[in-house]
């Protein structure tokens, strides 16, 4: 099953549903395309971490800049987040996006693969950057 | 509330900041080797948030300013008194971390844009 939805003119979003796995490939402002991980919620935290791995991280010739990479971490928290996985459930105090190069165990440093994070809190059922 | 962090390039001197104007109440200091200035401060400030998350009130500022042949770190931010002194010592044990400081750098090559 293949579904294809386009919510505004920068972000487009494919579930490409296999019958041994569900990816979830998104395509981003910046044009890379990223794989959600997993969805990890921290209930003690109220924290929700969306972690998606993104290859054109791991190199310079298709890295995007700090500045691109930021509109994607909230691209993603917005329409993966809060339009997706997070429709139907309680909006948690925050939502920490991350994009690795490569899939990584939560919790494990890893210098040798890039990462990239932002946290947000959800007003009026928007993803906004956190102030620090 | 601004959507991004602000980046400010002054000469040899880079500052990112969530509010302008950047200010220091609390801050510590490291040097580093030659790297992208504004990649090798996103990624200091990114673990900054990591370790002083819960600080209330603390807004976070990465400069980096190049000095000879390295670079000088100065990485802290604004703080609500009182300002605990752990603080400062949390920024410095962050900025010698030999393990973050090979990932910033890894991040921040020379030559990878800014």
């Amino acid at each position: 099953m293949r579904f294809y939805s386009k919510s505004c003119a920068v972000f487009t979003f494919v579930f490409a549903v296999t019958s041994a796995s569900a990816q979830m490939l998104v395509e981003v402002p910046s044009g890379q395309s990223v794989t959600l991980l997993e969805k990890r919620v921290d209930l003690d935290a109220d924290i929700v971490r969306l972690r998606f791995v993104a290859p054109d991280l791991a190199s310079p010739l298709t890295r995007p800049s700090f500045e691109a990479l930021g509109d994607d971490l909230e691209a993603l928290c917005n329409e993966v987040g809060l339009k997706n996985l997070l429709k139907d459930a309680p909006l948690p105090a925050q939502i920490v996006v991350s994009l690795s190069a490569e899939p990584i165990e939560f919790g494990v440093s890893n210098t040798e693969v890039e990462q990239v994070f932002e946290a947000f809190s959800v007003q009026n059922d928007t993803c906004m950057l956190e102030m620090f | 509330m601004q959507k991004n962090w602000y980046i400010e390039r002054d000469g040899a001197q880079t500052t990112v900041s969530r509010r302008v104007p950047a200010r220091f109440d609390v801050s510590a200091q490291a040097e580093f080797p030659l790297a992208s200035p504004t990649r090798l401060a996103q990624q200091i400030r990114q673990d900054m948030w990591r370790v002083l998350q819960n600080v209330r009130g603390f807004s976070p500022v990465v400069r980096v300013e190049q000095q000879g042949d390295g670079l000088l770190v100065t990485a802290g931010g604004q703080a609500s008194a009182p300002i605990s002194g752990s603080i400062e010592y949390q920024i410095s044990e962050l900025l010698n971390d030999a393990t973050r400081r090979k990932r910033w750098l890894n991040w921040a090559k020379i030559g990878e844009g800014t």
